[in-house]
């Protein structure tokens, strides 16, 4: 064959296979990858880039990344069933700060070091020590930080203030079409929709970019003109 | 052709290559990456370090990272124009608690455990679970939270206090040049420009290192040189 058209279609196949792999696997995020993701990642990247170059080997090679992919997605479930198994696999939070005080046993056992707890406090914004309470190593490197009582942000509640009630706003159109599930659910209808639109002076639903319903009731619109009078120019 | 110069042309092709075909895929940080993302990028990786290695091999074998970049940039084009598309190849934020109450058959649809679960509510410095009212699980693996009102942070609105307009400051001067379209995107010119800078005591623009003006029509003025008493020696 010739090697434009077969690479052409080798490389098709191998992009078409990963949009598949990568989704069965999810869609996060490499800062959310373990180091063991990481390596199974790279090895299934690798050996779809070495069918591609490779023309002597055969089709066989894909089965590779295929067969990681289900042993990843399987350990995914396993770990979710097992705490022992998740245990193992997955380590267990270790705490560093503990009312105040440093434990210097559990830092060596982690092999954590004065400077990466000093660091990671800074990152959460803790720059005096006297103000965590607690401090907790987590099994991805990570630092979550509790700080006393009296350093914590105000609430509502700490002033007694009545609040009302939040919950997550309802997305209503999006891009112009109209999620009538989420409608339903609210208990509405396209009725009530048109004349709340024709109360914000919008006559034609596909000009709407975004609507979202807040739990009190409000409509937050967004249309696909609307425009500041200056806006930044993306070069590219 | 001597081996080490043809190693050096290919690698430098490659680099080029390389280059300008992740300024077409876009600017991210690795830890930014989706699963997807880094799979593909350590195919190209791959093939791109197997052409310079391998001798057999013809230049042809540089196609694939170009069809790979094509094929990339194709489906954000297509995921960004279609919904039903989008969800296909993205998945979608996955409710976790809802109301306070977990909901296991969508942790276990997700593959997220209760460690994960509880890590990631301590990241958000939430120790308590009574104080959540959402949390959902993004397609990137970050859990985004809502907590019960009275938990929030107290805003002005709560208190009933007024405020003033907060925009986004604009760069009058950055490392001694004036930005002259931003000057004229605030209806200002060089005159105000001298005024303000003669008030503050200082008469050469390059002096400057970083003016920005404030929406409430302050000006925040850095000067070169100008330094605190004791400061840090980054050693190298």
């Amino acid at each position: 064959m010739n090697p434009y058209i077969e690479i052409l279609i080798r490389t098709l196949v191998v992009f078409v296979l990963l949009v598949i792999l990568a989704r069965i696997i999810g869609r996060k995020l490499l800062s959310q990858l373990s180091v063991f993701e990481f390596v199974t990642t790279i090895t299934i990247g690798s050996a779809t880039g070495t069918y591609v170059v490779e023309r002597s080997k055969g089709n066989v090679m894909l089965l590779s990344p295929i067969i990681l992919t289900i042993c990843a997605v399987g350990l995914g479930y396993l770990t979710l069933k097992s705490l022992r198994f998740r245990k193992l696999v997955v380590g267990e939070p270790v705490v560093i700060i503990q009312n105040g005080e440093i434990l210097e046993k559990n830092m060596l056992k982690a092999r954590y070091s004065l400077d990466d707890l000093e660091r990671q406090l800074r990152g959460k914004g803790a720059f005096k020590l006297n103000e965590v309470e607690f401090a907790v190593l987590e099994s991805d490197g990570t630092l979550s930080v509790q700080k006393k009582s009296s350093y914590i942000p105000v609430t509502p509640k700490d002033l007694n203030l009545s609040t009302t009630y939040k919950g997550l706003a309802t997305e209503i159109i999006k891009d112009g079409e109209v999620l009538e599930q989420n409608l339903r659910q609210n208990n509405l209808d396209f009725n009530w929709l048109y004349n709340q639109l024709r109360k914000n002076g919008v006559s034609d639903i596909s000009d709407v970019m975004l609507a979202h319903l807040n739990t009190d009731g409000t409509l937050y619109l967004d249309l696909k003109k609307q425009k500041p009078a200056y806006t930044q120019q993306v070069e590219d | 052709m001597p081996e080490y110069i043809e190693v050096i042309w290919k690698t430098m092709v490659v680099f080029l290559i390389l280059a300008i075909l992740t300024r077409l895929i876009g600017r991210k940080l690795l830890e930014q990456i989706t699963f997807f993302e880094f799979v593909t990028g350590v195919t190209i990786g791959t093939v791109a370090g197997a052409y310079i290695v391998n001798a057999i091999k013809g230049a042809w074998v540089l196609l694939s990272p170009v069809i790979f970049t094509v094929c990339t940039i194709g489906l954000g084009f297509i995921s960004l124009k279609s919904l039903r598309i989008r969800k296909l190849v993205e998945g979608e934020p996955v409710v976790i608690i809802q109301n306070g109450k977990i909901l296991e058959e969508n942790m276990f649809k997700a593959r997220y455990n209760l460690d994960q679960l509880e890590m990631q509510l301590r990241n958000k410095n939430i120790f308590d679970f009574n104080e959540v009212e959402f949390a959902i699980l993004e397609p990137t693996g970050q859990l985004s939270v809502l907590k019960k009102t009275p938990f929030l942070s107290a805003t002005l609105k709560d208190l009933n206090l007024s405020t003033n307009y907060k925009g986004v400051a604009t760069e009058i001067i950055k490392d001694g040049d004036v930005l002259e379209q931003n000057l004229k995107q605030n209806n200002l010119d060089f005159s105000w420009l001298y005024n303000q800078l003669r008030d503050k005591g200082i008469n050469d623009i390059s002096k400057v290192m970083l003016a920005m003006l404030n929406t409430d029509g302050t000006l925040y003025i850095d000067l070169k040189g100008e330094k605190p008493q004791y400061t840090q020696k980054v050693e190298d």
